[in-house]
Order: C-alpha cells, then sequence, then structure tokens
C-alpha cells in the first residue's frame, strides 16, 4: 500500500531530474560563455593598460628627442656668436628638460663643439673626439638616436639619445638622459588598486618601476617567466600585444601581468595587477552564476514537486478508493476533475463501485434472509428440545424421588433388587435428560464459564474414581497419570469434557486399555485421553462432533449412546476457549486432546467442594409445587434426610399452612411456574415477605428457556433444573443453611 | 559568436613551480596549462571548463576566506630619533620632514614620535647625542649632515640611520656603495663636489666684474679639500682667483667676516657646513653689509636673503628622506635602500638683496633661474 509514495518520487524524481539536468545544462553553458567573455574581457583590459603605459613612456622619450630636434636647427649666427647662442639654448632646454643632465653638440666631424651640464662647467670647442661614438654614428639627416641603458655614479639609469639636424651639414645634439625620470610616468600609471607598471630594458635590466631603489640597485628581471616570455620573442615583428598571464610577481604574489613594447626603444612594459584584484569581475560575474543557479535549481526543484503531487494526486484518490473498496467501503467514490483519460479511469472506476455495491447489497440481502430463515430453524429446535426435556422433567423429577425412597426403605429380597433396577433406569434416563438440558443450555448461550486456578489433578480424581470400575468390567486397562499442574478453566465444565472423552473412549473401546494424561506445552497442559478403541477415520473426525451423529460401527453397543457426548464437548471447548482435537488411526485407537491454560498456583475447587455437608436435623423447609408428584417425592427426600416440610401448591395455601403450624421456615423451595400465573420467585418472595426477608429460597424448575434462566438469574435465587438430583438437592441446601442467606448467583 | 579571443598564455618558469607547493591554494600554480592557451577548439574547451568548474569552487571559497579579517595587531608607537648638527636651519628642515611623513599618512604621536637633538653648530656634542639616542632605543635615527651621519654611525651599528646633505657617501666611508649600502645607514646625497664647479662658474657668470673670489669653508669637514681643489681647477679656466677663509667653529665665524671685510674680495663662496646653515641668517646679513655678492648651495640661504644658491631642493630632499624612514618603520633594511642621489638641481636668484647692494645681475644669468625673488 506504501507504494503510491514510490509513484510520487519516481515522478519527482523523472520531473525534478530533467529539470535540474535543464537548469544545470543553461546555466553551466551560459555560466562557461559568460567566464570566458569576462576572461578575455579582463586580459584585454591587462593588455590595453600595458599598451597604454607603453604609449606614455615611449611618448616620454619620444618628447625629448622631437625637443630636440629645434635645438639643431640651422642659426643666423656663425663662429662663436652661434655657439653662445646655441649654449643659451641649450640652458633654456635643460631648463625645460630636467631629464637631461648634459647636452652637447657634435660638428660632421665628431668633434664636441659646446657642452652644457647641470654638474659640470660649461665648455666649448673642448675638442673632445665622438666620431667613433654610437651616438654619433647612429642618427642622420634627421633622425633619432637612442642609445643603450648605461648607468652613471653607480645608481643612475641613462640613456643617449642624438639627434641629428635635417640638414646634411647641421650639428648632432647629443644628450644624457637620466631615465630616473620614468619615475614620474611610471609611478602615475594606475592598474587598479594594487597593480603595477614597470619598464624593462632589453637585457632585462629594470629601467624604471614605482619603487626607485629596485632600479637604483640595478635590479635585472631577466629571469621572471613574464620577462622571459616577453624579451624571448625572436623578431620585434612577433612582439605585438598580444599575452596576458597568471604568473608570479618579482616579490612572489601572483599577478595578471599584460606587457607590451616601445620597440623605438626595444624596451618592453610589463603591467601586474594581483590576480585576486584582477580577476574580481571574473568572480564576481562565477557568483552571480552560482547564485542564479542555485535560485534556478530551488525553483526548479520546487515546480517538479508541485506537479509530481499534482500529477500523483488522482492516481492517489484512485488509489485510496481501491483501498476503500476492498475495506468493505462501498459507498466510496473518486473525486478525479483532470480532464482526462485519469478521469474517464475515476468515473469507470466509480461505475465499477456502483454495480458492486448493488450486488454486493442483494447477495447481503440474501444472506440475511437466509441467516434469519436458519436461526429461526435452530431457535424451534432449541424450543422443541427445552419443552420436550421439560414435559418429561416433572415425572422423571418425582420417579427419582420415589425410586430415591423405596430404596432407603426395607424391602424383601426380590423387591429391593427391582427397585434398585428402577433407581438405575431413573439415573440413566435423568442422565439422559440432563444431558439434553445441557446442550439446550449450550445452544441457548446461558452457560457462563466461572474461570478458577485449580489442580489438575482435582478433575482427575474424579475421573480415575468414576470409570475405574466399569473399565475393569469391560475388561480394560485404565491408567491415569497423574500431574501436579493447575489449570485455569471452570472445573466443572472442564470436568464435563473430560468426563465425556472418557466415557467415549470406555463405551467404544472392546478391548486394550484407556490413558488419560497431561502434558505441559508452553504455557498449556494437554489433557490427553488414548484408547484403542476402532479408531475414527479421517472423513469423520469433523462429523462426531455434530449431534446426535454416530459412527456407522457394526460392533457398537447401540443402546450406550445417543451421540450427544462429542456435541457438549464441542460446545463447552468453544464456551471455555480449550481446542480440542483428535488423532486416531482406524483400527488402531484415537487421542483426545484438550488444550487448557496453565493456572497459577493450586487451589481447591469452591463449587466442587461445597457438596456433602449434612443439613441440620429439624430443619423446617417449605416447599410450594403445583405438581402433587413432584411434590411428594421432595417431600419424602427431604423428610428423609431429617427436615420437616411445610408443602403447599401455592403461595396462599403456603401461608396459611406455616400459619397453622406456627414456626417460621428456614428455607423456602418453590417450583418456577405454580399454578395461575404465580411464579416461583412471586412464592418465595411472599413468604419472605409475610416472615423474615432473611429466609433462604431456591427454585426449582422443569422449564430451562431462556426466559426462565433469565427472569430465575435476576431474582437472585438458584435455580435447580428438574429432574433435580437428590444429591445436588441436599448439598445445596446444606450449603444455604449454612451460610443462612440467600445464595445468589454471582455472575 | 564569441569575440575573437586574444591569444593567450600561461608561463610558468621551473622556480615558480617549485614555489607553487607553498602556494598551492591558488588554483592556477599547480595547473599546467591554465587555460590561457593557445589549443585546438575542443581541447581548450575541456580544459577550459574543467578550469572553470575550479575557479566557481575558488570564488565561493575566496569569499568565505575573506570573512575572516585579519586582526591589527596593536604595536608600540614607533620612536624617530633626529640628529641636527644646526639649529637655524633645523626647523624648516625638520619641517619638511615631517611634511614628508605627513604626506606618508604618519600623525605624529600616533604613528610616531620625534625624538629631536640638536648641536646647534657645534659638531663636538654629536657623539654624546646619538648615544643618547641610541639609549633611548630608538627605531630609526635620521642624521642629515655627514657630522650627525658619522656620530650616529659610531653609535650603533644596529639601529638604522638615514641621512640627507651627504655629498660623498662612499668617500666618506657611510656606505660601501650607492645601489647597495651594506651596513645600517642609506640616505640621500647632495653631489656637492660635483657642483662646486657649476658654483664657481655660476658666481663669475653673475658677477662678471669679480676677479677675487674668497671661499667660506671648514676645513674640519672631510670633503672640504677636494672641493676646495675642485674650484680651483675651476677658477684657473675662468681665471679667477680664490681665497679661502676657514671656520671650524661657532665663535670663528666672526673673525673669518673680519678678515673678509679686510681683504674685501669681490664675490663669496659659502660652501656647505652646519656652522654656516645655523647661522645663515647672520652670514647673509654680514654679506650684505659688506655688499658682497654670494653664492650658497641651499636655497634657505637665498630665502634669508642671499643673493644666489644652486643645490638640491631641501624640501625635496627631506620629504624624500621622510620616504626612507617610512619604508624603514615598514621593515626594509637600510642595506637594501639604495643611496639615492639629487636629479634635480635649483637655480635660485634673489634679486631683491641684488637691488639691496646696488647690483645688477645680466640678464642672461637672470634668465637661467629656477626660480627668482623679487
Amino acid at each position: 500500500m506504501k507504494r503510491s509514495g514510490r509513484l510520487f518520487r519516481k515522478y519527482l524524481g523523472l520531473i525534478g531530474g530533467l529539470a535540474i539536468t535543464l537548469v544545470l545544462t543553461v546555466e553551466l553553458i551560459e555560466g562557461y560563455f559568460s567566464y570566458e567573455e569576462q576572461k578575455i574581457s579582463v586580459a584585454t583590459l591587462a593588455q590595453e593598460k600595458a599598451s597604454a603605459a607603453a604609449v606614455r613612456i615611449g611618448q616620454f622619450v619620444q618628447d625629448i628627442a622631437n625637443q630636440m630636434v629645434w635645438i639643431t636647427l640651422p642659426q643666423l649666427e656663425s663662429g662663436e656668436d652661434a655657439l653662445k647662442r646655441r649654449r643659451f639654448e641649450f640652458r633654456n632646454f635643460l631648463r625645460q628638460v630636467p631629464a637631461i643632465t648634459d647636452i652637447r653638440q657634435l660638428d660632421r666631424t665628431g668633434r664636441e663643439q659646446l657642452l652644457v651640464s647641470r654638474l659640470e662647467r660649461d665648455t666649448f670647442n673642448s675638442g673632445n673626439d665622438f666620431s667613433n661614438d654610437p651616438a654619433f654614428l647612429g642618427p642622420h639627416g634627421g633622425s633619432t638616436y637612442f642609445g643603450p641603458i648605461h648607468i652613471r655614479g653607480q645608481t643612475e639609469p641613462y640613456m643617449t639619445v642624438a639627434v641629428s639636424g635635417p640638414r646634411s651639414d647641421s650639428a648632432i645634439a647629443v644628450a644624457e638622459v637620466n631615465l630616473r625620470f620614468i619615475w614620474d610616468v611610471i609611478s602615475q600609471i594606475r592598474v587598479g588598486q594594487t597593480g603595477q607598471a614597470y619598464v624593462v630594458g632589453s637585457d632585462g635590466r629594470l629601467i624604471a618601476h614605482p619603487e626607485l631603489s629596485l632600479v637604483l640597485r640595478n635590479t635585472n628581471y631577466s629571469d621572471l617567466a613574464q620577462v622571459k616570455a616577453a624579451l624571448g620573442k625572436p623578431t620585434q615583428q612577433d612582439r605585438r600585444v598580444d599575452a596576458a598571464t597568471v604568473v608570479q610577481s618579482a616579490t612572489g604574489g601572483w599577478v595578471l601581468a599584460a606587457y607590451a613594447p616601445i620597440t623605438t626603444l626595444g624596451w618592453t612594459v610589463f603591467v601586474e595587477e594581483p590576480v585576486e584584484e584582477a580577476l574580481a569581475p571574473l568572480y564576481a560575474s562565477l557568483l552571480r552564476i552560482g547564485i542564479l543557479l542555485l535560485l534556478a535549481l530551488a525553483l526548479a526543484v520546487a515546480g517538479s514537486y508541485i506537479l509530481a503531487r499534482r500529477m500523483v494526486a488522482p492516481i492517489t484518490a484512485l488509489e485510496r478508493g481501491a483501498q476503500e473498496l476492498a475495506a468493505g467501503v462501498l459507498d466510496h467514490r473518486v473525486s478525479v476533475h483532470t480532464g482526462d483519460e485519469l478521469e474517464t479511469l475515476a468515473d469507470r472506476f466509480n461505475y465499477m463501485a456502483d454495480r458492486l455495491d448493488e450486488s454486493y447489497s442483494e447477495l447481503e440481502h440474501k444472506v440475511v434472509r437466509r441467516t434469519l430463515e436458519l436461526e429461526m430453524a435452530n431457535r424451534a429446535k432449541s424450543r422443541f428440545l427445552a419443552v420436550a426435556s421439560h414435559d418429561l422433567r416433572q415425572p422423571m423429577h418425582a420417579l427419582g424421588l420415589f425410586s430415591s425412597r423405596l430404596s432407603s426403605k426395607p424391602l424383601p429380597h426380590d423387591i429391593r433388587r427391582l427397585a434398585q433396577q428402577i433407581e438405575a433406569s431413573v439415573v440413566a434416563l435423568g442422565n439422559l435428560l440432563d444431558t439434553l438440558l445441557d446442550m439446550s443450555k449450550l445452544d441457548a448461550g446461558a452457560v457462563a464459564p466461572e474461570m478458577a486456578d485449580f489442580p489438575v489433578s482435582d478433575i482427575l480424581d474424579r475421573i480415575e474414581g468414576s470409570f475405574r470400575a466399569s473399565a475393569l468390567a469391560k475388561g480394560l486397562k485404565f491408567r491415569v497419570v497423574h500431574s501436579s499442574a493447575s489449570v485455569r478453566s471452570d472445573p466443572v465444565l472442564l470436568e464435563r469434557i473430560v468426563l465425556n472423552l472418557v466415557s467415549n473412549a470406555v463405551r467404544y473401546t472392546a478391548r486394550g486399555s484407556i490413558v488419560v494424561g497431561c502434558r505441559r506445552r508452553n504455557a498449556c497442559i494437554r489433557i490427553e485421553v488414548w484408547d484403542t478403541g476402532s479408531g475414527i477415520p479421517l472423513d469423520f473426525q469433523r462429523d462426531i462432533f455434530r449431534e446426535f451423529y454416530q459412527l456407522p460401527n457394526p460392533g457398537r453397543d447401540g443402546e450406550k449412546g445417543m451421540g450427544l457426548g462429542l456435541a457438549i464437548v464441542d460446545r463447552l471447548s468453544r464456551v471455555l476457549d480449550h481446542p480440542v482435537r483428535v488423532e486416531s488411526t482406524p483400527g488402531r485407537g484415537s487421542v483426545f486432546v484438550v488444550e487448557v491454560p496453565l493456572g497459577k498456583s493450586r487451589q481447591t475447587a469452591a463449587r466442587a467442594d461445597a457438596i456433602g455437608a449434612g443439613i441440620a436435623r429439624g430443619t423446617l423447609v417449605a416447599l410450594i409445587d403445583g405438581n402433587a408428584l413432584a411434590r411428594d417425592g421432595a417431600r419424602g427426600a427431604l423428610e428423609d434426610w431429617g427436615c420437616e416440610v411445610i408443602a403447599a401448591v401455592s403461595l396462599g395455601e403456603m401461608l396459611s399452612r406455616i400459619a397453622e403450624r406456627g414456626r417460621e421456615p428456614d428455607i423456602i423451595i418453590s417450583d418456577y411456574h405454580l399454578d395461575g400465573e404465580e411464579t416461583g420467585i412471586e412464592a418465595i418472595e411472599g413468604v419472605r415477605a409475610a416472615y423474615s426477608a432473611g429466609i433462604p429460597g431456591v427454585l426449582i424448575s422443569g422449564d430451562t428457556t431462556p426466559a426462565v434462566l433469565q427472569a430465575a438469574e435476576s431474582s437472585g435465587y438458584v435455580l435447580l433444573s428438574k429432574p433435580v438430583r437428590p444429591m445436588k438437592l441436599r448439598a445445596l441446601l446444606s450449603h444455604l443453611m449454612r451460610t443462612h442467606e440467600s445464595y445468589r448467583i454471582t455472575s | 559568436m564569441l569575440p575573437t579571443r586574444p591569444r593567450l598564455r600561461h608561463t610558468t618558469t621551473a622556480t615558480a613551480r617549485k614555489k607553487a607547493g607553498l602556494i598551492s591554494s591558488y588554483p592556477f600554480a599547480n595547473r599546467r596549462a591554465i587555460g590561457w592557451s593557445i589549443k585546438g577548439p575542443r581541447v581548450v574547451a575541456i580544459e577550459n571548463m574543467k578550469e572553470f568548474v575550479v575557479t566557481v569552487a575558488l570564488a565561493f571559497a575566496s569569499l568565505l576566506s575573506a570573512g575572516a579579517a585579519d586582526a591589527q595587531e596593536t604595536r608600540r608607537i614607533p620612536r624617530v630619533g633626529f640628529l641636527a648638527a644646526s639649529h637655524a636651519s633645523g626647523d624648516q628642515i625638520v619641517q619638511a620632514f615631517m611634511r614628508g611623513l605627513r604626506e606618508r599618512g604618519y600623525v605624529e604621536g600616533r604613528d610616531f614620535v620625534l625624538e629631536r637633538r640638536s648641536a646647534e653648530g657645534r659638531v663636538e656634542l654629536l657623539p654624546a647625542m646619538a648615544n643618547e639616542l641610541v639609549k633611548l632605543n630608538v627605531d630609526v635615527i635620521v642624521a642629515p649632515p655627514i657630522s650627525s651621519a658619522l656620530a650616529a654611525q659610531k653609535a650603533t651599528r644596529r639601529i638604522p640611520i638615514v641621512f640627507a646633505l651627504v655629498s660623498d657617501p662612499v668617500g666618506s666611508g657611510l656606505v660601501s656603495s650607492l645601489s647597495r649600502p651594506g651596513g645600517n645607514i642609506t640616505g640621500l646625497s647632495t653631489r656637492s663636489d660635483d657642483l662646486i664647479a657649476k658654483m664657481v662658474e655660476m658666481l663669475s657668470e653673475a658677477v662678471p666684474s669679480a676677479i677675487r673670489i674668497a671661499v667660506l669653508l671648514n676645513p674640519a669637514e672631510p670633503l672640504t679639500e677636494t672641493l676646495w681643489k675642485r674650484s680651483e681647477v675651476t677658477a684657473r679656466a675662468l681665471k679667477v682667483r680664490l681665497e679661502r677663509f676657514e671656520v671650524r667653529t661657532n665663535e670663528d665665524l666672526e673673525r673669518a667676516f673680519g678678515h673678509i671685510a679686510k681683504r674685501r674680495p669681490d664675490a663669496l663662496i659659502v660652501l656647505t657646513d652646519p656652522i654656516f646653515l645655523s647661522h645663515r641668517e647672520r652670514i647673509v646679513r654680514e654679506v650684505a653689509d659688506m655688499r658682497l655678492p654670494a653664492i650658497y648651495s641651499f636655497g634657505n640661504f637665498t630665502e634669508a636673503g642671499g643673493l644666489i644658491s644652486y643645490g638640491v631642493d631641501l624640501n625635496a630632499t627631506f620629504a624624500r628622506a621622510a620616504g626612507y624612514v617610512d619604508r624603514i618603520l615598514r621593515g626594509a633594511k637600510p642595506s637594501d635602500l639604495p643611496v639615492e642621489q639629487p636629479a634635480r638641481f635649483e637655480l635660485v636668484v634673489n634679486l631683491k638683496a641684488a637691488a639691496r647692494m646696488g647690483l645688477t645681475i645680466p640678464r642672461a644669468f637672470e634668465l637661467r633661474a629656477d626660480r627668482v625673488i623679487e
């Protein structure tokens, strides 16, 4: 039934998986491309910074060279005046360009004509020969020469810049440029927040760096990966702006480095930015993608959850409908309004339920009718049995009392024998009637077991006493295996079961032995009755428990049974909830087993104990019975036990008789059905009302229909059914007299 | 379609790869190709996808770690010793130095404490003052002129020393080389020795009539003889005569001017010395009284009324000295900080002073001036 959850999970997995896969795919592809674009833009940005820096630094140097062109222009003056004029121009030029420390003019032969310096005395026509100097050989016809970097005064990087005038006879101006002044440019180049730019010469020497001391220390960066890569380009042509790399900077941190060459000077400008900073937009975009992805995933999951729920709901409704139907709720209908095949299915289902409901109620109707019929038949049978036994009971009751009295009289021998035979027959007849009565009581549901804990040997002892003689008389071995166990049961009813079983065993066993014993099985005692009788074929093992059923056994003594013994056993076992089983092999014998729950401790059965005490002599018994025979029988018996008896047919007569006698009765015995509409209960109540409410009362009745039993029970008086066995009556009377109060049924 | 991808390249040197072990937290460190490489389109795609995933993870990781802010440890306020040889100049120099520190974000009392000692021209007091600063266990000693620097150098080999007005740090034995000073001392040189020739030339150009030029100098200064020799060479070339007037102590000053007044030279060159710096107002006044055209090494003489000065800009020099102090306080070793040489020299002409003494400065010379005081 829990499979419905699985369908939901399956749908959820399917839809959710699809949605998540789609979202992931789209977002990852999107993220990947966006990442690539960001990366390209970051790299491009770094390169642009490098290019811009390269342009600025190139411009710085180029500006110096461009300005130098002015001071190489031909002059009006000649000779000394020209040089003085030029000195003036040079001095102005030095003021204009602080980066230049010295500037000299060479004539076309390479001789120094003029030197103007910030440090030294100005000199005219020193005659120093520069004709082999690259600064002289380099520039021709207006072109510019940029010399290699050299160090002056141990620390200062210098570069010689030479410019020749536009004409072939023009002088050449040679300036010593202090490259420290590039610091002014480089320190102003901003690369992000903490990035920096620096310039490296073609040999890897650091020319300019925001950290001036690195330059003054003549640092060489040719070992740096990015510098190596940049300088490693074989030709100038390849040294285009084309790379942004993540490398370690000189100080060890990871930086995004880009470079751009200054082609005119052979220098390379590097810009470096810490990766965290350079890639910050990259990280930001990744974070954005990540958050979007999470959001999309959450939406996908929520969406698929709702979708799966909605898909499963009609199926769940159908499933629940089927479940209700299976549980018998036939009026349950499924409500599905999806407008699709599922709704059609639900309609079909409801239609099916309608049909099922119809046919079921039809069937139920039939069953009720049939049951009613059966019940009526059964009730008729019970009534017949009850009435029959009642009608038989009255004379039987009397007969019993008469024969008992007869036997107790001194008689001639032959008549005594006769009397004994009559008494035996009466006893047998009484037993038969008792059995029929029991059956009818059991069928009427009037037997309520009184459960108690008692030793099983109580029952076994009595069984042994009852059957040893008859078994031995039949030539059978009879053995009872005793047990110390206690059982929990109704001692009277259980004894009846065992009694019936043993009695059957004795009856249907021609030779061999009978063994009665107990076995312990877990919380149960199995009372087993073994015989070596003819056995019961398997096919009949059920039938033998039906009333009036007798095995078709040709060797059987037909006189002995009515076929009610096992029927009673069956009913009692149900009342007590003690399962009874039978195992049998035809020709070998049978075993009947009763399973009884274990009891707690040994207790003697209270009810079994109540019998047997005597009645005080002179006890006055008020006996009311409409039936003269029964009345005389009872009276005789009571008088035999030493009681004094006041007999009457009705309450009125009784009251007058008691008044005659002038003594309050000690006990009242009344038949239930008296003349007219009067009942025994009313009679007893009448006497008690007239005399004492404490006088015990006993009801006797041949009618054991449920109505009578009910009335007796509610009145609280003990009801003895006719024919009353003398011993039973005596035991009851003695008990009542002892307690001197009404014996009330406690159930 | 994607825009054309700039060709990206990744380069890793062998040493960088070795170091990568230490910094393997960085994703690109231990990756051969990080995707910034030229490859076939398919290969690049796979490679880049992996890189992308790694970078995504890293972005989140860095985001998380950013939350843990590093706590700034509270440390004691650094103390900066300032060992001045002169006094009158002291204030201006110290102001320039403090300004330099302020420009670098330092606030006095919060970020540093200045321990100032001034010998007021009496150089013999400097060693004791230097020892005092060493006893105070200052974090750095600023000892501008050569006399202060030598005193400080003698007092400690441990505490970093920054000089600012030393002409020839190598020659005077302060550092072993300009690019790699080597010891606990570094700073800025003035190149006064290089400039002496220029000063002679300028003076004779400003006063073309001058034939006898007096030179006020302190023979106790280590470089004085070198300077004297160089100036003599220039003087011979320019056909002028130099006369030296020596001042060893503050007390010598009056006597020296007495001599000058007696000798009546045409012009005067005042060389660099703490005594002259300390008494620059007096020197300028005496010179003006004698109507003697004079050239000095520092702009503060012309600002005080002197006629001409040519040399480093003191404000700029001490601002840069503050830069050294800043780097030392941030942990740099003096031995790693090269000595900076001046790249800019300032020619200041005080026309007011010229007018006062009735002197006409040639127009050509006036035009050369970087700064004119009118």
